[in-house]
């Protein structure tokens, strides 16, 4: 019967597993993918992703930054132990960076994933048991289409650049995965898109140079932990949602959070404590609902709570939720013939399908993003490259950040010179003062911006800039910032309220 | 305002609220009904039911979504054949032949299959080649808005499902009520035996019961799509967890075998959830909570602890019971000293073996794994302790696990203090609250013990852990030491390994000394009766108390070991109520009734996914959980577990082929002893 | 006075009265029966004796003290035993098992600490106990035989057994050689004679087998439809023509 054979593979199992344990005396290299100890798809609260990070830009004024490139080029022999000095991000000529000695090749031996022909990275990505409705294995897609690009120009230092091992955590388990990557001891580097970063201390304490999706900015502040953004302030009161909601005309505000991801709550906390600031010189804007009490999932539906807010006659909605919980608020909203009142605020929403497929639930609303979104007017090098390169994989979000931690990587590489390790690699990711990935993000002083900046302006970025899209008949089109500057931002020290500046960040 | 107005604005919020709770009820109505539909057909508590509406919304929307098959062609396949076919296999391969087992090894079974199913389906159908996204209902333009008397809206799919659960209540009610089949399936029920004897086909009926109510959870599935916000982005089975609690309180209504009591009580839950939403403020945080999140927990709750119907349901037990040969005895005796001491050396020399392996060889990645084997261990010691010794079964060891954790945790960061005295105040406090847990769920049978407790995880995961004093905070991160007394540092990986071995053999040793004396007895006789232990004067409430403080605090220390282990609390990697489910699985199934049993669970819990099924053969790690699944159907017979089934079998072959005398098989009289079925 | 005494007990179920102001009582060392037909209430009035169920209206008491209120397992632990009409036995348990927990968990303390310092381990002695006990039930070497093994008869020695190893002051055996045949059941009956005769017990028994009844009790109680028809020595009661219409037929008690 079924039981008798069930039974009998796992005796065999368990004998096989006897055997194991004294046939891997030895193996050394076992770091291997273990597979992680979970039950399918938890129930969880995946936070979503953070508030828009507000980011910040030295003051640059529009006119070109001149930093132009040069590359750090000389002393590439010495740069053994010594960190690079500190280059800056740079315009991206015709060709990828051609400092002299992109090309240059000296044997490595001794460091990680770095052989004769290959310099290999691993990733660890939450493909399997993704509960947010969004692909976040586009992630992977991302980096081989960068590393595709840098290949097709002859790699750097006479090798190729290879994304050797796609992780999956199958959410969750990537303490397990990080140990293992650690273990392994065949990947230069790290880049990592999962929810809720457990791993993070491991990768970090093994000194593994780490790229990632930095969603939750309490793994970030770490000196091996860099991402698509800094460390932002969490649940800080920013001028920039009052403004959002000031720029559409709506002065009675609702916001949601989940309750159950603090991150969501922490996010909701902070609109509301922002827009209560500034609700004078915002135009009497104020907060006429506001709930935390909801959990993903939303079981039990809105309904009470939408009609509560068409009651109060609530024209803006801000949320810090994920793109399921966007849709269900939406469709609550029409059914209750309340949609066309309401502009919508979308932290995590930049799916151009999801939103295609459910054009009239979200029209006119807007969603914010922490890159130069694929809609924007902007002469940018390397986003020309990024569409020729992702040509014919559908784009994600994750698609485009995993681009840019690529670059980042890349970038770093090259100002460690040719005789690298994961120390000088990380000296020179953490010398870049003024990063902004050619301008696609807002700039980052990864040198000053390592902790979370709750409590010291110091580590926070120079301006709080925000980049958005309107949807538009189902699609995105270019709300922040002017054609050519598609930023909007805001100086962080200045806490008073002010008209925000639009800014390009490519030089 | 004047007052009437105020009134009349109530007035109208109530009725508004009232209308907007009906479709959310229907949710409810269908899952409790389904519940009941099956416990009354087949006497399981089918807790697999997530796995089958899954199944059947899983195919309709590979057929409809994916592969672009019309609506009809795809509800015809999803809920008319795959859903029957698969309660006729369950029934034919499964059900059938455990029949005669109680209702716990039943639930212990649906378990395994509810872990199992949709994995394996998701296997076969490779269904994550792709993101699940974008499930839609069966009723063409569901989302077409209609207005109850010119006011209050409804979508079509709302429209349908409450239709549907109506309908469908009645003429199950009517079925059960007035037909013969309804009859009949009532009495193959309670003995299939009675009912052949009056020229009733048991079987078929038998069948034919599962096939209409997987019918109908696999309607359910479909129906839910569209109007449960956690299904309608990504189809997983997980996303019918939070329906379930609510209809748990539903079908609970109806002491589980009334159909109309079921589509009543969740239409009226669904009213209660949005009529609280409605009218209770959000402004204070308890407030905030009962409206919300906390509602279907404090629902379910109230109901099986006050409802006077739930009562420790005693099976109707079947007179032909007795008819059946005894279920084999346990292949040999309890085990003779032989076995025992060629177990121990056996069992001495694999760990000189491993242990020498581990320290003089394994790098730091098998360390740890060794290290988590160590640790699970000890919190599957924790099951043995409830399950084994104690013969109920509990879903919340994962809870106390955490606390265990997080005790560690907070004590840590908050007052500097050592994580071990953490870890300790952490297993206090776990054993305070299975003290308090126990009392109220005391008197419910195994079934209602089992869902009360997980009920309790699950409101832990959704209400509790989100409070800072609880479950830390964003800010200061979860981080926790590793432990320094007695002059030696446990950071190391060796120095905390050996630590958490010391660890594991106290506990082991402690459990043994339990079960051998009076409070094991007393363990041991509720067990198996509870009416006799009580006459021979087994103070119940004590003992359960015990068993559940017990059990608590060890799976406490566990989590307080696997937090130190990891440095860090990893609540949603390692202690999700889900989670939970699958350690009762491989622990049941590879022997809960014994210490070693505990610790084979915890080996394989690690070690299996990686080593064999990664590395050996090159599966997905899903396999674990439709092989661990499948084998929980052995339960029934076999509740010692399956390694202790086997190592005891092969010492009977042995005393067989040395012609010793082998012990008493089958009864001498007609009929043996055990007629009530064996327990857990 | 009585020690095991009820008076006026009363029980409905829905609309059916199972117990009408019944009286009844046990001193030590008696033997009494408890005979009537079936439905007659009998296993109603042991399980209203022992605790499982709550009568409507009378009192039960022992050795003076009312115990009407008392769970089960305390008035167990005052001295009452009891055996079950549909056997009750702890399955997965061995034959001595039964005997060693019943032992054991009346003369073990019970505290958690003490077992967990490994003082609650049972002694040689106890053990030695258990099978000296069962092998005057005719159980001997039967000791570590799952308790499944064991047919319908010999479960119910077990029983015996069981409740014989608490101590008990007063045992109430329900229909005990249902399942036995007649030299098991002389045996079992010898068995407790002499065991009564060592530690002085009272024995209440509920019987069909009305020869046993008749040798082996001193007094009887009739119940029919839930009334006390008529109590007194059983010799007397044998010979009343209200019990032999009701319950004895023809049979005259006294041929064997």
């Amino acid at each position: 019967m079924a039981a008798r054979i069930w039974k009998l593979a796992l005796i065999l199992a368990a004998v096989a597993l006897v055997a194991s344990a004294c046939g891997n005396a030895g193996n050394d290299d076992e770091g291997g993918a273990p597979a992680p100890t979970a039950a399918p798809a938890p129930e969880e609260a995946p936070d979503d992703e953070p508030a828009p990070a507000p980011e910040e830009a030295d003051d640059e004024p529009a006119p070109a930054p001149e930093e132009t490139d040069d590359e750090p080029a000389p002393a590439p022999e010495e740069a053994d132990d010594e960190p690079a000095p500190e280059p800056e991000a740079e315009p991206e000529p015709e060709e990828p960076k051609e400092p002299e000695h992109r090309h240059t090749f000296v044997p490595i031996s001794g460091v990680p994933g770095v052989n004769d022909d290959e310099i290999k990275v691993s990733s660890i990505v939450t493909i399997s048991n993704n509960m947010l409705g969004t692909n976040i294995a586009a992630y992977n897609d991302g980096i081989e289409a960068y590393f595709n690009f840098i290949n097709d120009t002859g790699g750097i230092y006479g090798r190729e650049l290879v994304l050797a091992n796609k992780r999956d955590d199958q959410l969750f388990q990537n303490l397990a995965q990080s140990l293992a990557m650690v273990e392994e001891d065949d990947s230069l580097a790290a880049f990592v898109a999962t929810l809720l970063f457990f791993g993070a201390d491991t990768l970090n304490d093994a000194g593994v140079p780490t790229f990632g999706w930095n969603i939750h900015n309490e793994f970030a502040d770490r000196w091996n932990i860099v991402g698509n953004i800094a460390p932002s302030c969490i649940g800080c009161i920013h001028q920039l949602f009052p403004w959002v909601a000031h720029q559409v005309g709506a002065t009675k505000v609702g916001i949601f959070g989940y309750g159950n991801s603090e991150n969501s709550k922490v996010c909701a906390e902070g609109t509301r404590d922002s827009i209560e600031h500034y609700s004078a010189e915002a135009g009497g804007m104020t907060v006429e609902f506001f709930d935390t009490s909801i959990e993903f999932g939303l079981s039990g539906g809105v309904a009470p709570q939408v009609s509560e807010m068409k009651d109060k006659g609530v024209d803006f909605i801000f949320t810090c939720l994920d793109l399921n919980g966007m849709r269900t608020i939406a469709q609550e909203m029409v059914k209750q013939d309340y949609r066309d009142q309401v502009t919508m605020y979308h932290p995590n929403t930049y799916n151009h399908e999801f939103v295609a497929a459910n054009a009239d639930l979200f029209e006119g609303d807007l969603v914010f993003v922490q890159f130069v979104p694929f809609e924007a007017e902007i002469d940018s090098e390397l986003q020309r490259r990024f569409f020729e390169y992702t040509e014919g994989i559908k784009l994600e979000e994750q698609t485009i950040v995993g681009w840019l931690n690529a670059h980042l990587f890349y970038d770093g590489l090259l100002a460690a010179g040719p005789e690298f390790d994961r120390a000088s690699l990380m000296e020179a990711v953490r010398s870049f003062e003024d990063y902004s990935h050619d301008g696609l993000t807002n700039p980052i002083d990864w040198n000053r911006q390592i902790p979370l900046p709750n409590d010291n302006i110091d580590a926070d970025y120079e301006y709080r800039c925000v980049n958005g899209v309107q949807i538009v008949n189902g699609a995105f089109v270019q709300w922040t910032g002017e054609p050519g500057k598609p930023w909007t931002c805001w100086e962080v020290v200045r806490e008073d309220w002010h008209e925000p500046e639009s800014l390009s960040f490519v030089n | 305002m004047t007052a009437s107005v105020l009134a009349a604005g109530v007035v109208e919020e109530t009725i508004r609220a009232f209308f907007q709770g009906l479709p959310i009820g229907a949710g409810f109505a269908l899952v409790a009904m389904s519940f009941v539909l099956t416990y009354k057909t087949s006497g399981v508590f089918n807790l697999a039911f997530g796995a089958q509406a899954f199944i059947s919304a899983a195919t309709y929307f590979e057929l409809h979504v994916r592969r672009d098959w019309p609506i009809w062609s795809a509800v015809l396949v999803a809920v008319v054949l795959v859903a029957p076919v698969l309660g006729l296999l369950l029934e034919r391969l499964i059900f059938r032949h455990v029949h005669a087992a109680s209702a716990v090894s039943k639930l212990v079974i649906s378990l395994g299959l509810l872990v199992a199913l949709p994995e394996l389906f998701k296997l076969i159908v490779d269904y994550n080649r792709e993101q699940p996204f974008g499930a839609v209902g069966i009723i063409p333009d569901g989302t077409t808005v209609y207005r109850l008397f010119g006011r209050y809206p409804v979508t079509r799919d709302e429209i349908a499902a409450f239709v549907i659960v109506v309908a469908a209540a009645l003429a199950l009610a009517a079925l059960f009520r007035y037909t013969r089949l309804g009859l009949r399936i009532r009495a193959v029920v309670q003995s299939p035996r009675m009912t052949e004897l009056n020229g009733v086909n048991a079987d078929w009926v038998s069948s034919g019961s599962w096939m209409l109510s997987s019918l109908f959870a696999g309607l359910a599935g479909v129906l839910l799509v569209p109007t449960t916000p956690s299904l309608g982005t990504v189809l997983e089975p997980t996303g019918y967890f939070p329906i379930v609690i609510s209809a748990l309180a539903a079908a609970a209504l109806g002491r589980l075998v009334s159909l109309p009591a079921a589509m009543f009580g969740g239409l009226a839950l669904g009213v209660v959830t949005t009529q609280m939403r409605t009218h209770v403020p959000r402004d204070n945080v308890i407030l905030a909570e009962l409206q919300g999140p906390a509602l279907p927990y404090v629902m379910l709750f109230a109901i099986i602890v006050f409802w006077p119907a739930i009562r420790r349901q005693v099976a109707g037990a079947d007179p032909l019971l007795g008819v059946s040969p005894p279920p084999p005895a346990l292949a040999a005796t309890s085990r003779s000293r032989g076995m025992t001491i060629y177990t121990r050396i056996m069992a001495l020399a694999f760990f000189t073996a491993v242990g020498i392996w581990t320290f003089g060889y394994a790098n730091d990645f098998w360390i740890s794994r060794i290290t988590h084997s160590v640790i699970f261990s000890i919190i599957f010691l924790s099951i043995v302790v409830f399950t084994g010794l104690g013969g109920q079964i509990a879903l919340c060891q994962v809870t106390f696990a955490a606390i265990g954790a997080f005790g560690a945790m907070q004590f840590a960061q908050r007052w500097d203090i050592s994580v071990i005295v953490g870890m300790l105040a952490g297993a206090a406090i776990a054993a305070a609250v299975g003290a308090v847990l126990s009392i109220p769920v005391m008197r419910l049978g195994g079934i209602w013990l089992a869902i009360a407790t997980l009920a309790f995880a699950l409101f832990f995961h959704d209400v509790l852990v989100k409070y800072s004093w609880v479950g830390g905070s964003l800010f200061h991160g979860r981080g926790v030491p590793r432990p320094e007394f007695l002059g030696v540092d446990f950071s190391s990986r060796e120095n905390f390994l050996i630590l958490s071995i010391a660890i594991l053999v106290l506990v082991g040793v402690l459990i043994i000394l339990i079960r051998e004396s009076s409070t094991g007895m007393a363990l041991r006789a509720l067990r198996g009766s509870e009416t006799a232990a009580e006459s021979i004067g087994v103070i119940s409430w004590r003992s359960r108390v015990i068993v559940f403080s017990v059990s608590a605090a060890i799976a406490a220390i566990g989590g307080g070991l696997l937090a130190m282990e990891e440095r860090l609390v990893g609540y949603e990697a390692n202690f999700d109520p889900q989670t939970g489910l699958f350690w009762l699985v491989i622990v049941v199934v590879l022997g809960a009734r014994t210490v070693e049993g505990g610790i084979q669970a915890g080996v394989a819990f690690v070690i299996f996914p990686e080593l064999v099924l990664h590395r050996w053969f090159g599966l997905d790690g899903a396999w674990r959980f439709v092989l661990f699944g499948f084998a929980a159907i052995s339960f029934a017979r076999h509740p010692e577990g399956l390694l202790e089934h086997g190592k005891r079998r092969s010492q009977a072959l042995m005393q067989r082929a040395f012609a010793r005398r082998a012990p008493a098989m089958a009864a001498a009289g007609a009929g043996g002893a055990a007629e009530t079925g064996e327990e857990p | 006075m009585s020690l095991l005494a009820a008076d006026g007990i009363t029980k409905r179920f829905a609309g059916i009265t199972a117990l009408d102001d019944v009286h009844i009582a046990v001193d030590e060392g008696e033997r009494v029966g408890l005979i009537g037909p079936n439905g007659a209430g009998k296993t109603t009035l042991f399980n209203c004796l022992l605790g499982l169920l709550r009568p409507d209206a009378g009192s039960v008491s022992f050795d003076g003290q009312s115990i009407t209120r008392l769970p089960i397992y305390r008035r167990a632990r005052l001295g009452i035993g009891r055996t079950f009409q549909r056997v009750e036995l702890f399955s997965g348990s061995s034959v001595r098992d039964h005997l060693l927990f019943a032992h054991r968990i009346r003369s073990g303390t019970g505290a958690l600490w003490k077992d967990l310092l490994g003082l609650g381990l049972p002694k040689p002695a106890e053990i030695e106990r258990c099978d000296t006990l069962l092998e005057s039930l005719g159980l001997g070497g039967m000791g570590d035989e799952p308790i499944e093994a064991l047919s319908l008869g010999q479960s119910r020695l077990v029983e015996v057994a069981r409740a014989l190893m608490t101590q008990p002051r007063v045992v109430l055996l329900d229909e005990p050689s249902s399942g036995l045949d007649r030299a098991e059941t002389t045996a079992l009956a010898d068995t407790l004679a002499r065991i009564q005769t060592e530690q002085g017990f009272g024995l209440l028994l509920v019987e069909h087998d009305v020869e046993l009844v008749a040798t082996f009790t001193e007094r009887t109680y009739v119940l029919n439809f839930g009334k006390l028809i008529t109590h007194g020595p059983t010799s007397e009661v044998m010979r009343d023509d209200e019990v032999r219409a009701a319950y004895l037929g023809d049979f005259v008690a006294g041929t064997s």
